[in-house]
């Protein structure tokens, strides 16, 4: 499933993006979290097959999570009282299509993982 | 590839089109007013406080001081935030009029002028926006000035004291010595026409400096301590730092506090403050 990996690409991409941009104002949560979505995957690599799979789901379901969070946020910010100025001029195109390419992108990872070559039949092919 | 292949990687795409475009943001025109009237309503959106960070420097390139504007981007004010909002940007508006002998020492004069949200913010903070304004021209005029003095008109003071935290971790990270920071906020009240301030001074030189110049000007001073304006992050450092602000300690304070009818300023109460101000810089500069 290529869109599988497209969406992978793109969701860390995003977080290198994120980490660096934060780490550079000295703020390392986002730098954490790419942190634990590298781990997944080194984790994935390693062990491959069902250690591969449950290592993207969890990464579906962590940028999924930032998704829902998104929109949580922008209602919180759109009918609560208005606590940050900030928070509101960031409900941005941008922001709604990022929340949204989370949310939907972390839900099909979790159902449809990319496939990555079993070393079990890597060694049969041999 | 499948169609679904195709279409997933042509919304990622647009999805990472959307996101960079999305930081550019373009710096509008601003419609030119003068006087304090200039600092008189809401400064809460980046577009209400770019228009008074430009009118500060309009103000102050009339009478040929070159202001600048010193942009900040900075993490959110929780962490978690980090993870789905951008960094909080802001900017402070400084000017250095440069001692008239060489000097390493520098003092700082400060005012926030952004406001909370629903109140024309005149008394909080257009009063120390005009006041630190006034100050910088007059300074400008000193025949001699043996030390450097910055004006800096902080922004987002009113979500944190954000500008101010962001210049004094500048200055201090730069090394450079500073001999003292002089904050006003909200000097544009007096209910009960005492002229009475408020004053959070350290004990020491400045605090007797103050209360002499006070008294030498008749303007009757309470002493008092609060942490709640941009003066504390400079202390946070470790900077000498001062707040000027009306009579908190005696409950003279604002009724229309942080409310949509902060419209008005007593004038001849700000400029008595101002005066005040003036007189301190000018004797710490002849010394
Ligand atoms: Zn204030």
């Amino acid at each position: 499933m290529k869109a599988a990996w497209g969406i992978l690409a793109l969701s860390l991409l995003l977080w290198v993006r994120r980490a660096a941009e934060f780490a550079l104002l000295d703020r390392f949560a986002p730098a954490a979290f790419l942190a634990v979505g590298m781990a997944l995957m080194g984790w994935g690599v390693v062990r491959r097959g069902n250690t591969w799979r449950r290592a993207m789901r969890l990464w579906g379901l962590l940028i999924g999570l930032i998704g829902l969070a998104g929109f949580a946020l922008a209602i919180a910010l759109h009918w609560g009282p208005p606590v940050s100025q900030h928070g509101i001029e960031s409900l941005t195109l941008p922001y709604f299509a990022a929340s949204a390419f989370y949310l939907l992108g972390g839900v099909w990872l979790m159902i449809r993982p990319p496939v990555l070559a079993d070393p079990a039949d890597a060694a049969s092919v041999v | 590839m499948g169609l679904r292949g195709k279409l997933g990687i042509a919304a990622a795409g647009l999805a990472g089109f959307l996101m960079v475009a999305g930081h550019t943001q373009a710096l509008r025109a601003t419609e030119y007013a003068t006087g304090i009237e200039a600092f008189v309503g809401e400064r809460v959106t980046t577009e209400q406080r770019r228009t008074a960070a430009v009118r500060i420097m309009s103000e102050l390139a009339e009478a040929g001081i070159d202001a600048k504007l010193q942009p900040y981007d900075t993490g959110n004010t929780n962490w978690a935030l980090d993870l789905v909002l951008p960094p909080v940007s802001g900017a402070n508006v400084a000017v250095e009029i440069p001692s008239t002998e060489p000097s390493e020492q520098t003092i700082v004069i400060g005012a926030h002028y952004d406001s909370v949200k629903g109140s024309p913010g005149a008394d909080d903070n257009a009063s120390g926006t005009y006041a630190v304004i006034e100050l910088a021209k007059r300074v400008s005029e000193l025949p001699v000035r043996r030390m450097n003095v910055v004006f800096v008109w902080f922004d987002q003071e009113e979500v944190g004291l954000v500008g101010s935290k962001i210049f004094a971790a500048n200055w201090k990270a730069s090394g450079l010595p500073l001999h003292s920071m002089h904050n006003i906020d909200m000097i544009g009240f007096d209910g009960n026409g005492d002229g009475r301030f408020d004053l959070d001074v350290p004990d020491g030189e400045l605090a007797e400096i103050y209360l002499r110049e006070a008294e030498a000007l008749g303007i009757p001073i309470a002493r008092d301590t609060f942490n709640s304006s941009d003066h504390a992050s400079f202390r946070k450092v470790g900077f000498r730092a001062v707040c000027l602000s009306e009579d908190f300690s005696n409950k003279d304070i604002n009724p229309t506090y942080h409310r949509g009818g902060d419209k008005t300023i007593d004038r001849e109460y700000m400029q008595s403050g101002i005066d005040l101000v003036a007189a301190v810089t000018r004797r710490l500069l002849e010394k």
